[in-house]
This record gives structure tokens, C-alpha cells and sequence, in this order.
């Protein structure tokens, strides 16, 4: 063979695709039924909380004293009633939707962050650093979150950003245990010796080697962490520490709601029922996740 | 040309002792891995270590590699020091020694290709080869270990156990070592895939100028491939001698009952 027939060989079997881990995982998760259909209501509820208050004639904080507590009704165009501000629900939920969700997502980012740095730090180089390390976990873990992130509201003020922080603060703990207890098991396979013995740098063999493989874990752990954040944010919204109006969340509307239950039962049911059809979204993709990504441990 | 009996490496009185933790109140034990062992390894021969499980043998890999660190004793290259070695130095012998180990899928990332596994040492020690030079030399490795090129974008769990230690051979040796160092290479493979697997040895093992160490606990494989061949029981060398000297003629009790303890369909020729 010459050279140029070597490597025109060399490009064609470079066309021959294998099944990447990924790929596997990703054809047994769409053989979840219960994923599948979670995933779009996911799809769904993100979309129209994003757009959906572009096309609605209300604004989310626009009041209007002639219309106090007026139940669902389609003449009116409050479709899902109004507040007792006049205020139209379901602008109101949409707008609510939109904050629980990132900060559903910016706090679990945060918190994934900080736990797989601390994480793979602690399990790779284990010994005395790794002790060290996991006690201040376990100091923090001791601290009663909700005090914990209603110091840092108090220090910092009342700004939301501060409030995906704080969340995310809290959260990172349980992360980088796993993290943590995973890097160790995947540090004594044979594949990251063989790195070590080619003299690879610890920095490369983590982010090359290491942080593949934890990915699976990592992120079926994310699926079952945004619930956890949404909760715990709708919860410090409960108790005031949260959002503030005009703004809103999921768990500010689920707190007003609570209040007018008897007299305004919309507002309760309505939000309540956006937050527990994607709470329970989350949990069946993260459940097929688990199922899907790695079938042998599960 | 190198003289043939040239010393490449020299292992002189290693020991690593681990500390057995008994407990808080309790003293603690030591564990002696390896206890005071010394050999030479002459360029090109194959150098067996044989020894029950527990023996001492991966430590000896893993200590010459520095993947874990040595009670005392020297290990010297070419005559130098590793002990001595500057970061670059030490750069340099990683790349002169490379080992394969026995578990085969174990030792490849399964979120990896084939072919991204093989080039990891190039992208280590040749970062200035270019793209091209790069997957050139993958294939021809690929080659010369006789795996076929439709492998390269595949991923380990596609392959067979003797494909797999295929690829770990073709990674070990794509930046050209001097040695090789094998940890049980074939004891996770059947018997059929065993022989093809220490063919390909020998025959790279003359294709690249190797000098092996080859390490197992199955005396039928060693009599087959070792020049010489190192007898160890709880980390300590027990029989250094000749593979022919030590199965006509064992010297100790112990090599005696190992020999006769082969269970081989292919009975040990007399």
C-alpha cells in the first residue's frame, strides 16, 4: 500500500462510528415511558414560563381594584383568576415559574461546582488533605442549614442573587461526598495507574479521566437536586426570606394561596399544581437517568 | 547497538512496608509486601517473577514505576538513582518504562475510543507531532498489535478481553519503551487467547528491542516466555536463577511444590 491509499484506508475506517456509552444510555432512557413523558411536561412548563407572558394581556404586577379575587373565567381573560391585588394568576405563575426554575438551576449549578471540585480535591489525593477536607464537610452538615442561609439573607441583604448563593452554599455538601466516594473507587482502576505511570498530570488525569466517569452520578444527582432547591427556596419564600413582590415564585404564590384557601381556592391549586407536576417530572427523569446511565448498579 | 548484556535496570535491597492500623489502642502490625529484594534486568532478556497471590509481585511493578512509594532500597537506571531524578528525568523514564496490567477492560477508560486511548501517551511526550504524524503512528500500532482499524472510533466495551489487552499493549508501546513491564497479562484471558497474546509479545518483544518483566502466577506461561525467572513467597526472592536451570533442577522446597502444583493440559516438557 502506498502512502496515499494509507491514508484514504485510515479515513474510512475513521467513518465507523462505535456506540459511545452515551448513546447507550440515551436509547435506554427513551425507552422510558414515565421518562419520556416527564421530560416534555418539563419541556413544556419551561417554554411557556419563558414566553408564555409575552402573549397574555396582563402584566405580572399590574393591580386592578375592580377585579379583587375573581375566579377562573375565560369573559374576564383571567383564566386562572386573580389575586387579591387584582393581579392575574396566571401571569403571575408563569413569572413564578420562571424564577423557580433558574434558580432551580443556577443554585444546583453553583453547588455542582463547588462539590466536584471538593470532591475529586479530597478523593484523589486522599490521606491526611481528604480527612481534612471531609471533616469541614461534616462541621457544615452539623450547622442547621435554614440558620445558615438566614444569616447570610441578614449579612447580605435581601437580593436574590444572594438567595442562589446561599442555596447553593447548603447544597454542595452532599455533592461533594458523593463526588468524593466515587473518586476514590475510580482512583484505584487500573485505566488512571496506567495515566499515572505515563507521568500525566493529576490536574489532567481528574479533568480527562476522572470527571468522565463521575458525569453519570453527577448527573442523575442534578436531576434529584433542582427539586430539592425549588423546595428549599419556595420554603425561605414561605417564611419571607425569600423573593420579594412584586416578584414571585412558585413558593410566594403556594405561601399567598395557603393563606386565602378557603375563600380563593385558585390560588392555591393553580401554583400548587405547576410545582408538583415538575417536581415529579424531575424525580422520573432522574429516575431514568439512574436506570439508564448505568443499568449494571442499579 | 547496545551491548547485549548491558544492565538497564538495577533494584537494590527494596523494601515498602505498610503499617497495619490495629486500631486505635492496639500497637500496630507491619505488612512486609516486598522485603529486601534485589535483581538486575539485562537489556533485552525477559525477566519472570513468579509467586502465589499476596506475594509481592504487582508491588515490585508498581515500586519500579514509583506509582506507590518505597520503604528504602534504590532503584537505579542505567546505573543512575530514580531517587536523584529531576521532574524532567523523571519525565524521561516514564516514557523509557510502560506497563500493561491484567484486568483488560480495568485498565482502558470506558468513556473513551480506541483510538484516543492509544494517542493519550503521544499527546504526553509528543505534543509537537501534528494531528496527521499523530493518528499515522496510532494505526500503524493498531497494526502491529493486530487489531483492525474499523476499532479506532469504538469504545472498550465494544471489544473482547483480548482486544482490550491489545489496545493496552499498542498504548504502552506507541512512544517506543525500553521495557515493558506485564502484571499478569494473560490471567484474565482463556487459554486459546493466552497463547496469541504471548506471541504478540515475543514478537514485538524483537520488533521494538523490548526488554520485558513479566509477572504471573502461572509457571506454564513463564517456562514459556522468561529467560530468567524470580521465585517470590511473602515479598521476599526465594530463587533468582535461569527459567531452564529452575525447572529441571528447583533448588528450594518451595519452587519444588510450585512446579508440581501446575495443573497444565500441556504437561511440562522434561
Amino acid at each position: 500500500m502506498n502512502k496515499q491509499e494509507n491514508i484514504k484506508a485510515i479515513e474510512i475506517s475513521k467513518t465507523l462510528k462505535g456506540r459511545s456509552l452515551w448513546v447507550d444510555a440515551r436509547r435506554r432512557l427513551f425507552l422510558n415511558k414515565a421518562a419520556v413523558i416527564s421530560l416534555f411536561t418539563l419541556i413544556i412548563i419551561s417554554i411557556v414560563s419563558v414566553f408564555g407572558p409575552f402573549f397574555l394581556q396582563y402584566n405580572f404586577s399590574d393591580t386592578d381594584w375592580g377585579s379583587i379575587y375573581q375566579p377562573p373565567s375565560f369573559e374576564t381573560g383571567h383564566y386562572l383568576g386573580t389575586d387579591g391585588n387584582g393581579r392575574d394568576l396566571l401571569v403571575r405563575i408563569l413569572h413564578g415559574g420562571r424564577l423557580s426554575l433558574s434558580i432551580g438551576l443556577i443554585a444546583t449549578f453553583v453547588s455542582v461546582f463547588i462539590g466536584v471540585l471538593y470532591g475529586t480535591i479530597a478523593g484523589f489525593f486522599g490521606g491526611k488533605l481528604d480527612i481534612f477536607m471531609m471533616r469541614i464537610v461534616e462541621i457544615l452538615y452539623a450547622m442547621p442549614y435554614l440558620i445558615f442561609v438566614i444569616i447570610l439573607m441578614v449579612v447580605f441583604g435581601r437580593n436574590i442573587y444572594f438567595l442562589f448563593i446561599a442555596i447553593g452554599a447548603v447544597e454542595w455538601l452532599t455533592m461533594a461526598r458523593i463526588v468524593r466516594g466515587q473518586t476514590i473507587s475510580l482512583k484505584e482502576k487500573e485505566f488512571i495507574e496506567t495515566s499515572k505511570a505515563l507521568g500525566q498530570s493529576n490536574t489532567l488525569i481528574i479533568v480527562k479521566h476522572i470527571i468522565p466517569n463521575l458525569a453519570g452520578p453527577i448527573i442523575v444527582y442534578i436531576t434529584l437536586m433542582v427539586p430539592s432547591v425549588i423546595i428549599l427556596e419556595s420554603f425561605l419564600s414561605f417564611l419571607g426570606l425569600g423573593v420579594q413582590e412584586p416578584l414571585t415564585s412558585w413558593g410566594v404564590l403556594i405561601s399567598e394561596g395557603s393563606r386565602e384557601m378557603e375563600t380563593a381556592w385558585w390560588l392555591l391549586i393553580f401554583p400548587g399544581s405547576f410545582m408538583v407536576i415538575t417536581l415529579a417530572s424531575l424525580n422520573f427523569i432522574g429516575d431514568g437517568l439512574r436506570d439508564a446511565i448505568d443499568p449494571k448498579e442499579y | 547497538m547496545k551491548d547485549k548484556s548491558e544492565e538497564i535496570l538495577s533494584v537494590d535491597n527494596l523494601k515498602l512496608y505498610y503499617p497495619e492500623s490495629a486500631g486505635l489502642f492496639k500497637s500496630s502490625n507491619t505488612i512486609k509486601a516486598v522485603d529486601d529484594v534485589s535483581f538486575k534486568l539485562i537489556n533485552g532478556e525477559t525477566l519472570g517473577i513468579v509467586g502465589e497471590s499476596g506475594s509481592g509481585k504487582s508491588s515490585i511493578c508498581r515500586l519500579i514505576l514509583s506509582l506507590v512509594v518505597k520503604t528504602s532500597g534504590k532503584i537505579s537506571w542505567f546505573g543512575n538513582d530514580l531517587d536523584g531524578y529531576t521532574k524532567k528525568e523523571m519525565k524521561d523514564f516514564r516514557k523509557k518504562v510502560q506497563i500493561i496490567f491484567q484486568d483488560p477492560y480495568g485498565s482502558l477508560d470506558p468513556r473513551m475510543t480506541i483510538g484516543s486511548i492509544i494517542k493519550e501517551p503521544l499527546d504526553i511526550f509528543n505534543g509537537q507531532l501534528s494531528k496527521q504524524e499523530k493518528e499515522e503512528k496510532i494505526f500503524q500500532l493498531m497494526n502491529d498489535v493486530g487489531l483492525s482499524n474499523d476499532l479506532f472510533n469504538r469504545y472498550p466495551h465494544e471489544l473482547s478481553g483480548g482486544q482490550c489487552q491489545r489496545v493496552g499493549i499498542a498504548r504502552a508501546l506507541i512512544n517506543e519503551p525500553s521495557v515493558l513491564i506485564c502484571d499478569e497479562p494473560v490471567s484474565a484471558l482463556d487459554l486459546s487467547i493466552q497463547a496469541q497474546i504471548l506471541d504478540l509479545l515475543n514478537d514485538l518483544k524483537s520488533k521494538y528491542n523490548l526488554t520485558l518483566i513479566f509477572v504471573s502466577h502461572d509457571l506454564s506461561v513463564i517456562k514459556a516466555i522468561c529467560d530468567k525467572v524470580l521465585v517470590l513467597k511473602h515479598g521476599i526472592i526465594i530463587e533468582n536463577r535461569n527459567t531452564d536451570d529452575l525447572f529441571n533442577n528447583p533448588k528450594d522446597d518451595y519452587t519444588k511444590k510450585l512446579i508440581s502444583s501446575v495443573p497444565s493440559p500441556i504437561p511440562l516438557a522434561k
